[in-house]
This record gives C-alpha cells, structure tokens and sequence, in this order.
C-alpha cells in the first residue's frame, strides 16, 4: 500500500506525504497501452513525487480520489459519429459528434489515425487535441464508410 | 477566405468575442480566449475575458468578475488534450478561478497568462497597448490551420484564373495549340464521313450497276484522297497542338520556378523558420511539374474531348436523329459511372497512400539507423516488420488492380452494349424493302462509335487532374504572396567601409508580436572590440547576432553600425560587412574551394589557400585525396565537426567582414578540434568587431567585455575579472558551476 494520501480542493489535487501537502498531478506512464497501472505523481515543477505501480496499491478511499481526479485530468474527446471528411489543400478536415457536442477539427493530409493493437483509434488534430474512437463496430454505417479509407 | 467563414467552416466557433459581451463590459478589452469545456470537463461556451483592471467569465451573463490587482500568480497545466488555467490570489488560498479548455485555445490562454504575468512584474506595458485583441485571438486559434496550409480553404476560380495569367506573354503558343487541337478534332470526324459517302456513293451505286467503272473509281480516289489529306492533316494539326503546348507548359513551368526560387530569396528567415524545406522544395520541383502536366495537356485534353463528344452528338444526331439520340443519350450514364469509379479509386488511393507512408517510415527508420538494428541484431525482426507493411500495401496495390481492371470491362460493355443497341435498331432499317438507312451511313456511325471512349474518360479524370493542378498552383501561389519581412530602405545608405561600431538603443524584438525576447536593451561596441554574450539558453543572445545581421527588424527602438540605423544601410554592403561561424556550418555540395571562396567567388587560389591555413583547414584539406577539389557537402565526402567547423571559419576569413559573429562555435567538438578551432578564430577576430556567443565561459576569456543576458536583458557587463568580483552575480555563479564541474571531471579521472 502507499505510505500516502491523496486530497482534492478546489479541483486541484494534493499528495499528503511525510506531514507535507503538496499540489500534485498525475501523468500515466503508458497512455495508450496500459491505462491502469504505472502512474507517475509529479508535483507543479513536474517532478516526480511518487511512482504508483497500481491502482491496488491504493487504499479503497484513496483509490475513489485518484479515479475522480485522474478522469478529469485524463480528458479526451471521444468521437461518436463522423458527419463529414474532407480532403483540401494540405489538410483533412472532419466534421464529427463528440461526447461533448459537434466539433470541427483538422490533421495534416500525411496524418493519419493511429490505429491501436486493441483496436482503438486515436486522431491527432492540428492543435494537438485527440479525438478517440473507442469502439469502431459500435459507428453508424456512414461513420464507418467515411472512416474506411483511414483505417481499413 | 474571410474570417467569419473560416471560423465557423472549419473550427465550429466564434471569430471574435460577440458584440453583447464587449457592451456589457465595461473596461477596455485587451485579451480573450473562448473556454470550451466547463470544470467537468463537458461541453461549455463561455469567454474568459481580460480588460485593463479586471478579469470576466461570461457565459450567457458576465459571471464572475476578478480584479487583475488580485491575482498572485497564475498555474498552467495540460492533460491529455485539455489545458488549464488556475489563477491563484495566494498559496494558502483555495484559486481564485480555474478555467478548463480543449488544446486548441491553449495558445489563446498561453498569451491570457503570459500577459498577466508581464503585468504582476509591470514590463512591456507599450509593445502591449498596441496589441488588437480580436486579431490576436483570431492569430492564435488559427495559426495551426494558417501554418499547414497558409490561409484556409483554396478558391478555386482565383487559383485557376491566376495560373492562366502565366500564359499571357505566349498568347501567340497558345493560340497555335488551340488551333492545332480544335483542327486535329474537327478534321478527325471527316474520315468516318467520307467512308460512309464511299460505301453510299461509289461502292453500292457501282454494284447495283448504278455507276460505270470509270466514274465508281474515280470518284473513289477522289474520296480516298480526301481520306489521306484529312489524316494527314489530323497528324499535321495534332503536331503543332502537342509541340506548342508542350512546350509552352515548360516556359510556364520554368517562369514559375525562376519567379519562386527568386521570390525565396528574398524572403526572411521568419519565413523558413516556419515551412519545412522538404515542403518548399516538393513546390518549386513536383508543384511546378504538376503545372506543365496541366498546361500542356489537361486544359486542351479537356477542351478537346467536350468539343469531340459535342461535335459527335450533332454529326450523329444530324445524319440520322433516331440512332444519334440512341448513341448519345447513354453518354451522361457512362460520366457517371466514370465519376463513381473516380470516387471509389480515390478511397482506395488514400488507403495505398497511408499504407505506403508505413512502408517508408520502416525504411527511413531503419536506413539511417541500420548500426543500432546490426548492434542489436534486429536485422530478422526488421524484415519481418518490413514484410508486414509491404503485405498491406501491396495488398492495397491488388485492390487498385481488381478495381479498374473490374471496371474498364464493365465500361467497354456498356459502350459494346450501345454500339449492339445501334445495331439492332439500325438493322431493320437496312434490310427492308424500303430502307431508310443507307450502309455508308450506318458505317458513318460505327467509326465514329469507337470515338466515344476516350473523351469519355478523359472527362472522367477531369476532377482529378483539375484537383491536382489547382493544389500545385495554391501551394506555389502561397509561397509568392510570401512578403519579405525585410526591406530595402527607399534610398539606403551604401557603407563602402564600415568600421565597426554598434549600438543598440533601446531594443525591444519579440518573434511573434507577443512575448517580448529582448526588453529595452542599450549597448554600445567600439571597432575591433570583442563581446562575449553570455547567458542562460533562450535569454536572447543569439536574436542579438541575428539583428544585428539583420535577419529581423527590432520591434522597437534603433540599432546603429557607424552611426546608422542598419535599417537605413543598403542591404548588400551590410552582408558583405558581416561573417558568421556558426555551431553548426553548413557546407554545400560542391569542392572545399568553393565553399571557402562561397562569399567572394573571385578569389585567387592564393588568398584560398591562405585563409585555410589561417582557419588551421589546410593541413587536414590536404590529407585529402582530392585536396581542395575533394567534393563535399550532400552525396560528397563527409567532413568531421570540427573539419566542417574550420573550412566555415576559412570561409569568413577569406570573406573579410568587419564584424563578425561567433554562435558556438566550439560546441560539440573534441577538446584537441576546440583547441584548433579556437586558435583559427583568434586570428580570424584580430582588427574585428566580435560577437561571441558561447556556453563554454573558458572560450570566452579573450573577450574585451563579457555581456550577460537573462530573460532578454543585460543584467551584468564588464571584463571576466570585473565580472567574477561580483558577489553572487549571474556570471560569478556560472563560472563557479563550471569551474566545479571541471574540477569533479579532473578528480574523476
């Protein structure tokens, strides 16, 4: 178990360790290939405070507060539906549903979606946003048409 | 393309902060950013809002309302593809506000924070008032679009009519092209013509015992005749249509290679900071090739084949209406299916595209790097990858070949289809007591049947090769719309012989308009002095060489050299007056004479070899089998660092400048090359003004004076000892950290 705890306040979080509280966040050590363990706690100048190598390490309370917190700060765009691809002048612009609405977003026309080894598929826009799609075989049949050229 | 529908076509968001909210704050706006998702990280419209003394979040109202004179400081942090901004009163206090966004107002709320901050520390106060809030939020959301393809969706019309322009000063080529095309097609209905008047009026008459010998054979040769001069003059005019126009796309291609390729030069380096040299070239070789393909057969192929299905259409439908409507009414079905198939290829390309882009990234990976995959003893493991992407695409490359091979049957069938259709409603009409169809007529239609095909399907690529063209001409039209950052004063002052002496009076330069990296810098330099710029990475040493070069112009304030403002100064004599040893030279390809005689061109082989042994260049050139004619740079024999770094520095020895600029030139080399390098720029600076830059403090010992920056402002100035007797001054703690350094490095060994 780790000799620590965690709080938020005011939507920051902080790691109670050896009587100090620091502010603290969380970046996952492998993002894409293991979401569930390997987190690395870094403190505002982004170093390393602790290195937690599962979620079992964690206490039940301490779990609930790291999983609240990592949720928001593991933010991603999940697309839904594909309205729209277009090829132009350098750039692909899509037209998608999100969970947080419609968006318009662009990569560069020698981008192309990543496709990963369980199957999901993570775009990368201009600006750095990613875009995921969880589950392919969950799209409308116009989604997948519009996505096959990039994934098939 | 105009702000608004840029915003809304290819962002999905406002342009600019929406007129309610500027006339519901009441303060002067100087920043804002749109906050697009809420503290849980859903869905959220609101504007942060920045005026001259207060802070706004506004949603459907002005929601909260902070006072800049509040905020201690301010916390960015980002996740995945969200950023944050915490804007915090005091450590021991909960924040005063946290605002969350996706990445793409980050840069907005970069500038949000970096503004804020230069308040909290009062700098800049100026370069910030003039600063247009709406332009910088339009500047920062778009920038990354603006970048990738310069300025937002292609109009067409302007691009195409604008390359057409190029084909103005060969007006006469290109009517000769258009003649020679138009001619070749109308000639080519003649033949199918005259075969028919051959069957109709010589061969039928002549059996039917309607026409003697004689008349039958000398009609027939008049006919056959006219048969031999329509082809001939087919060819004649097909001849002058594709010489005229092939060349003509080369003069076009050429003008717009020289134009290019001059307009470059004259662009600054902000501009090559920005695109990629890969991408600037692909414009000035496959662009431009692109064009030639266009000019000297897309516009006439495309002309050429509406006017042949046109002019087939009215010749059919005019010697006999039923059959020609027969035959060209399936013409549309036929465009269509082209088109479907167009669309159907065009996924298909895109999926070889991406897989072949695999398939390179495994060889520009493993090519470079084939010592690592050989240490390692990968060299099984990298077939097998590279087997695998080949499989996908060449599997792709099956696809491309099932797909047209599937289609162009199906097509000639549909084409065969008509032509059995034609036959058949044909048929009756010959063969019946009264026909109403003569055979010369019917074999009139069957030539010009096997015409149809191919305009057909030239007009199936037209969107194709249009798309194609109209993308080269923007990405070449892009690069000349380019403007120079730096000018040519309207009377610039030529300064034959520059001493040497520099000011700089109150410089201000920031890159991007915004961040200030140099802040009110005042120095001055004597001839023959020598400066060393000293300092953390970032803090604006290397910006102070490039102004004074005059890569960029100051934001504000005046640099002098002799007492004139190097704005004022005739570009070439300013050049000539500067030399630069970089950290890293560049060599181009060609033998090492040229490149050390790059700058002066005339030199004698003498004066060549003369700054080479000053540049301690000769001995190694020598050891060369080729000597001073070894080539060098890309595809040439390959120099060391240190190699590379003295024929640079016999180059600005033989160059001759006046002021000469040092940017670490003594990093990353061995501490026998620094020795070697350091004593051919000692004899290099001799009689010069001297800026050095360098991290190494122990190369900058010979300096006069020793400037050092931080956060782009001099903050100590003085000789090395003047400097080291300042107590916890910046230089005195660099000095010791490296001296500490040296010492572990010693005792270490």
């Amino acid at each position: 178990m780790l000799s620590a705890t965690f709080k938020i306040h005011q939507g920051r979080l902080f790691l109670l360790t050896e009587g100090r509280e620091i502010e603290a966040h969380i970046k996952s050590c492998f993002p894409w290939s293991e979401d569930k363990q390997f987190f690395s706690i870094r403190d505002s100048e982004d170093n390393e405070l602790v290195l937690l190598e599962s979620l079992d390490d964690l206490d039940p309370e301490n779990r609930s507060i790291f999983e609240e917190f990592w949720k928001m700060s593991n933010f991603i765009i999940r697309i839904t539906s594909v309205n729209h691809v277009e090829e132009d002048v350098e750039l692909r612009h899509f037209d998608v549903e999100t969970n947080i609405g419609k968006k318009l977003f662009q990569t560069k026309l020698e981008d192309w979606p990543d496709i990963m080894d369980d199957g999901r598929i993570l775009i990368k826009d201009l600006s750095g946003d990613l875009f995921l799609i969880e589950d392919l075989e969950s799209m409308d049949r116009k989604s997948l048409k519009l996505l096959e050229p990039y994934i098939a | 393309m105009k702000t608004e529908l840029f915003f809304r076509q290819f962002l999905g968001q406002e342009e600019k902060l929406p007129q309610w909210i500027r006339e519901s704050i009441n303060d002067k706006i100087i920043l804002y950013s749109f906050v697009d998702l809420d503290s849980q990280y859903e869905s959220n419209q609101q504007w942060l809002v920045i005026g001259r003394d207060n802070l706004y979040i506004v949603g459907k109202s002005i929601e909260r309302e902070i006072k800049l004179a509040e905020i201690a400081s301010i916390k960015e942090s980002d996740s995945l593809s969200s950023t944050s901004l915490t804007f915090i009163k005091a450590h021991d206090l909960p924040p005063l506000l946290r605002v969350n966004s996706t990445l793409r107002q980050k840069p907005m709320l970069s500038q949000i924070k970096f503004y804020l901050e230069e308040i909290v520390s009062k700098n800049s106060h100026a370069l910030w008032d003039k600063l247009d809030a709406d332009s910088q939020y339009q500047k920062m959301i778009t920038q990354k679009v603006v970048e990738a393809q310069s300025s937002g969706k292609v109009e067409d019309r302007q691009t195409l009519g604008r390359l057409l322009t190029y084909l103005k000063p060969y007006r006469k080529d290109l009517a000769w092209g258009a003649c020679g095309a138009f001619g070749a097609t109308l000639i080519g209905l003649v033949p199918p013509y005259v075969s028919g008047k051959v069957i109709d009026h010589v061969v039928k008459p002549f059996q039917d015992g309607k026409l003697d010998l004689a008349e039958a054979m000398k009609i027939g040769w008049i006919l056959i005749a006219t048969l031999a001069v329509s082809y001939a003059m087919k060819e004649l005019f097909m001849w002058i249509r594709l010489r005229k126009m092939s060349i003509l796309g080369e003069k076009v291609a050429y003008d717009l290679r020289i134009e290019l390729y001059s307009h470059l030069q004259t662009l600054g380096l902000d501009f090559f900071a920005k695109k990629h040299s890969g991408s600037i070239i692909t414009r000035v070789s496959s662009d431009t090739d692109r064009i030639w393909d266009f000019i000297a057969f897309g516009i006439v192929e495309v002309s050429v084949s509406i006017m042949m299905l046109t002019s087939l259409a009215i010749v059919l439908i005019t010697l006999n209406p039923l059959l020609g409507l027969t035959m060209t009414i399936p013409v549309p079905l036929l465009l269509i299916s082209i088109y479907f198939h167009g669309e159907r290829m065009k996924r298909i390309f895109i999926r070889c595209w991406r897989k072949w882009s695999d398939v390179t990234s495994v060889l520009s990976d493993t090519i470079p790097g084939i010592q690592v995959v050989k240490a390692f003893n990968q060299e099984e493991r990298e077939k097998k990858r590279f087997h695998q992407k080949l499989d996908r695409v060449t599997n792709e490359f099956f696809n491309v070949h099932l797909s047209w091979t599937k289609f162009w049957p199906k097509l000639m069938l549909g084409i065969h289809a008509i032509t059995v259709l034609t036959w058949s409603l044909a048929f009756p009409k010959l063969v019946s007591s009264d026909p109403t169809l003569t055979a010369g007529v019917f074999v009139s239609f069957l030539l010009y049947m096997t015409m149809f095909s191919q305009p057909i399907e030239i007009i199936g690529q037209v969107t194709r090769m249009l798309n194609r063209a109209i993308s080269s001409a923007y990405r070449i039209f892009e690069i000349l719309d380019a403007q120079p950052s730096i000018f040519e004063s309207k009377s610039p002052i030529v300064l034959s012989d520059i001493k040497g002496n520099i000011e700089f009076k109150n410089v201000f330069y920031s890159y991007d308009g915004v961040r200030t990296v140099l802040k009110n810098m005042s120095f001055s330099v004597k001839q023959g002095e020598m400066i060393g710029l000293v300092g953390e990475s970032g803090g604006g040493k290397s910006t102070i060489t490039k102004l004074i070069a005059r890569f960029y112009d100051v934001t504000n304030g005046q640099i002098t050299i002799d007492g004139v403002d190097v704005k004022e100064i005739e570009t070439s004599s300013l050049k000539k007056s500067i030399g630069m040893v970089l950290q890293e030279p560049y060599l181009f390809h060609g033998s090492i004479a040229e490149n050390i005689a790059y700058a002066r061109p005339e030199a004698s082989l003498k004066e060549i070899i003369s700054a080479s042994k000053d540049g301690n260049a000769h001995d190694f050139i020598m050891r060369l089998p080729f000597g001073y004619d070894t080539v060098i740079g890309e595809r040439g024999h390959t120099l060391s660092g240190g190699e590379r770094q003295r024929v640079s520095i016999a180059r600005a020895i033989l160059a001759d400048p006046k002021i000469l600029i040092l940017d670490e030139a003594t990093s990353a080399v061995d501490t026998e090359t620094e020795r070697k390098i350091q004593e051919a720029l000692d004899r290099l600076a001799k009689g010069r003004t001297v800026f050095a830059v360098a991290h190494r403090l122990s190369t900058l010992q010979k300096a006069d004076r020793l400037i050092v920056i931080k956060k782009g402002e001099i903050v100590e100035s003085g000789t090395h000892q003047e400097l080291l007797q300042l107590v916890d001054g910046e230089y005195a703690k660099l000095h010791h950290m490296q001296s500490e350094l040296n010492a572990e490095f010693v005792k270490g060994e």
